[in-house]
């Protein structure tokens, strides 16, 4: 099997790699013709899961892929070295810190930024890597000459059969599509909707408004957002047809871990739009899209299993 | 000792400092006419680092002691040791005084004066020093508006006199770099930011290009490592590269490699990367116009199949030298290099950085002779100490009050070298008669040779009496030299027998 690939775009590989790495500590990545697909569907205590459809030409050119099975390599490694050899690419003054900070900074190789950057499935030492080599040209300001900085992150290549069996988790048909306002703002509230209680519940009603509250012994905490706007949906004429019969006042709720959901609003750096669907009293999921709304590279989609207190019923 | 710093030269001492506090927990100052220097090392002692700043560097530098005639006495007739003064204090206390005063902005002149507990009179300030047993540097920071603050903090004798080796030849292997392209270079390697974190990197320096490659890295969550880095940097961007033996291979740790880049970055000053070999500690040099700086962090040498270094055919034959005498040259406490000959693929520690003096080399420049080096390899990176020095211990843990008591012990020891201390005390049957010892540089030339006891001891003027241990000993004079004959340090033996 073969795989080679150009990065173009840095920063937004970077960013999705972000949240997931603040996910979990592996992931996988699989790579097919068309797209380049990053799971996370590692059982944890929050149970949330990432599955991620990202178009190769939103990140990658020069994209050449050949394997046996049927052009299709998936592996599993881990995000934070994935990360950290991508941020040398663009390396910021403070590459160091590791804390949330966005790809680009400025770094003596930064203002010329990496003359290119290639993804390669390698293997050194026994052992199969993913190999980036980052190629500065111009130098430093010093030299002239080049410097090749080069990463070997080791991987896992998953089999065919593995791949299987890893699927998309099974969820109803949503009740509830609502688009959700900036996610920087979702995440000051649940920040402190955090220190409060474990869990939160989410309330999309039919007329557009969103509503975050946390319910406990000694206090209680609501958020509400109106008028945010729902996404319309093309689905068939009886569903349509359904719809005009529906209370317009109804709404949908469902319960999640506090956790569960900060980790998921850790994805705003990338997102643009986001459209949250609630299934009520089961899960929610959350479609992230990556780029201009128009022109959408690609999608993350979270999937968040409501947490069961008992009292929905 | 008192000097003024105004506060343009406070930012560059303060920044030194900063280095200095993350290379060893106590610097040792050393003070003498010409200048002040601070140094400090690190707990293994495999990493030291050394500032020297001329007396120009501040507004104003005089020293004196009460027992000192004055500044205006010739020095050359006394021992730097004599006029230099030692003492040792920790860092982070006076780092945090300075830094502070970097947040306030205010301070305008900064004025550091030692008073020396010992001597009941003290200088100008004795009226304020209270504690009259321990010497204590007086930090006095005048700032906008009047305000002064004082600080009164505890220094120590400076316990331990060490000295980097100075490098056998400094012009071998010289690379000059901006302290920025280092920076460049370290920054794309991803490293953990917690505190057991110890990173180290591997140098290969080529013909025409150099490579640094990460020995662990990344994150380890199965215990294997996940993320091998490698950069390769064209020789181009170093200002000089001047390596004659390629390619060479080092390792060390960043810790104190970062902390003196970053200095450097801070001052805007050339580093001097010096590496004779690649088992021997880097030197790293840097000069400003009144600061000499100099590192030493000892290297761990890297031997792989693929590059093995080709030392010239003088080195060559220099080892074969050692080889020889390696078997009996003395150990002096410290490692033993194994010689080129014997290569494998593995990661060495090279040998210490440091080793002691007695004072003779107070302010870091170490002037020795070279007299018996010519013997010793690239190997080997320690010099065999002055002709006129015979230091007991090399390596030596006694502290100054085991010392003094050894001198007044009366039983020579402090002048006997490690040959006759084992004779001394291991030896039972040689009574010997030490009449008209011969001089002392020609013992030191007899034991370069690495001859055997034996041998020193016949070749000696003198006749040597041998007598049964058993039958009483008579007194005997020093062993090793006598410094003036009304000495007569006679020592009776401990058992009568």
């Amino acid at each position: 099997m073969r795989f080679r690939a150009n990065i173009e775009n840095v920063v937004i590989f970077q960013r999705v790699l972000q949240c997931v790495e603040k996910l979990q500590k592996r992931c996988i990545i699989k790579f097919t013709e068309e797209e380049m697909h990053i799971i996370c569907n590692q059982e944890s205590e929050d149970g949330v899961q990432v599955w991620s459809q990202i178009k190769k030409d939103a990140l990658f050119s020069n994209y050449k892929i050949q394997s046996n099975a049927a052009n299709v390599i998936s592996l599993g490694l881990s995000p934070d070295a994935l990360l950290q050899a991508l941020r040398s690419a663009s390396p910021s003054s403070s590459s160091n810190s590791s804390s949330a900070v966005d790809g680009g900074g400025v770094g003596a190789y930064a203002s010329i930024g990496a003359s290119e950057v290639v993804m390669r499935l390698a293997k050194k030492r026994g052992q199969a890597v993913l190999s980036l080599e980052i190629i500065f040209d111009g130098g430093s300001g010093n030299g002239s000459g080049k410097v090749v900085v080069s990463h070997d992150v080791l991987i896992d290549v998953l089999k065919p059969a593995e791949m299987e069996r890893v699927k998309e988790p099974m969820c109803p048909e949503p009740d509830i599509h609502i688009l959700l306002p900036p996610l920087t703002k979702l995440r000051t509230v649940t920040e402190h909707l955090r220190q409060l209680a474990d869990v939160l519940e989410v309330r999309v009603g039919r007329r557009g408004d969103l509503r975050l509250a946390v319910d406990t012994d000694d206090v209680t905490v609501e958020t509400l957002w109106t008028k945010q706007r729902r996404p319309k949906k093309g689905k068939s004429a009886k569903e349509k047809g359904k719809e005009k019969e529906v209370d317009k006042d109804k709404s949908f709720a469902v319960r999640l871990s506090v956790r569960a959901f900060l980790k998921f609003l850790s994805v705003h750096v990338v997102s643009s739009t986001t459209i949250a669907c609630v299934c009520e009293h089961h899960c929610m999921i959350l479609y992230v899209y990556i780029g201009d709304a128009a022109d959408v590279g690609g999608v993350l989609t979270f999937y968040i299993p409501a947490r069961l207190t008992g009292s929905e019923y | 000792m008192q000097a003024v710093l105004d506060d343009k030269a406070l930012k560059p001492f303060t920044k030194a400092l900063t280095c200095l506090s993350k290379y060893g927990e106590n610097i040792t100052i050393r003070a003498s006419q010409d200048s002040l220097s601070l140094s400090s090392l690190n707990s293994s002692h495999s990493a030291y680092c050394n500032f020297k700043y001329n007396r120009d560097f501040f507004q104003r530098y005089s020293l004196s002691k009460s027992n000192d005639p004055g500044p205006s006495a010739s020095n050359s007739s006394r021992t730097p040791a004599e006029t230099a003064f030692a003492w040792s204090l920790n860092t982070k206390a006076l780092l945090t005084i300075l830094r502070h005063r970097n947040n306030d902005k205010s301070a305008e002149k900064c004025e550091f004066i030692v008073v020396e507990g010992q001597q009941p009179e003290t200088q100008d300030e004795a009226r304020e020093d209270e504690d009259s047993l321990e010497s204590r540097l007086i930090l006095r920071l005048h700032c906008k508006h009047g305000v002064v603050k004082t600080h009164r903090l505890l220094l120590n004798e400076a316990s331990d006199n060490f000295v980097p080796i100075k490098p056998q030849n400094d012009q071998e292997n010289r690379i000059c770099v901006h302290p920025r392209t280092l920076k460049d270079i370290i920054d794309h390697f991803p490293f953990s930011k917690s505190a057991k974190s110890d990173p180290q990197l591997i140098w290969r320096f080529g013909d025409l290009e150099v490579s640094v490659q990460s020995v662990d890295g990344g994150i380890d969550t199965k215990g294997k490592t996940q993320l091998a880095t490698e950069l390769t940097i064209s020789s181009d961007d170093f200002e000089e590269y001047d390596v004659s033996i390629t390619p060479m291979s080092v390792g060390f740790h960043l810790r104190e490699f970062n902390a003196s880049v970053a200095y450097a970055d801070g001052m805007s000053v050339l580093m001097e990367l010096h590496l004779a070999a690649p088992s021997e500690p880097l030197c790293i040099r840097a000069a400003t116009d009144d600061c000499e700086m100099q590192f030493m962090i000892s290297t761990m040498q890297v031997r792989g199949a693929e590059d093995e270094p080709r030392p010239s055919a003088a080195q060559q034959a220099a080892n074969r030298v050692v080889s020889s005498s390696n078997g009996s040259v003395r150990k002096r406490g410290r490692e033993e290099e194994e010689t080129p000959a014997r290569r494998k693929q593995q990661i060495r520690k090279s040998m210490k950085v440091v080793e002691k003096s007695d004072g003779s080399a107070a302010n870091g420049d170490v002037s020795r002779s070279r007299a018996s080096v010519s013997q010793r390899s690239a190997a080997s990176a320690f010099p065999e100490p002055e002709a006129s020095q015979q230091p007991l211990f090399l390596a030596s843990q006694l502290s100054t009050a085991a010392v003094n008591a050894i001198r007044e012990s009366g039983l020579g020891l402090e002048e006997m070298d490690a040959d006759e201390f084992a004779a001394f005390m291991d030896d039972e049957g040689e009574d010997v008669d030490f009449n008209g010892l011969p001089s002392p540089s020609r013992d030191r030339a007899e034991n370069n040779a690495g001859g055997a006891t034996d041998e020193r001891m016949d070749s000696r003027e003198g006749s040597l009496e041998y007598a049964e241990s058993d039958e009483g000993r008579g007194s005997l004079g020093p062993t090793q030299l006598q410094r003036s004959p009304d000495d007569g340090k006679t020592f009776h033996a401990l058992f009568e027998d």
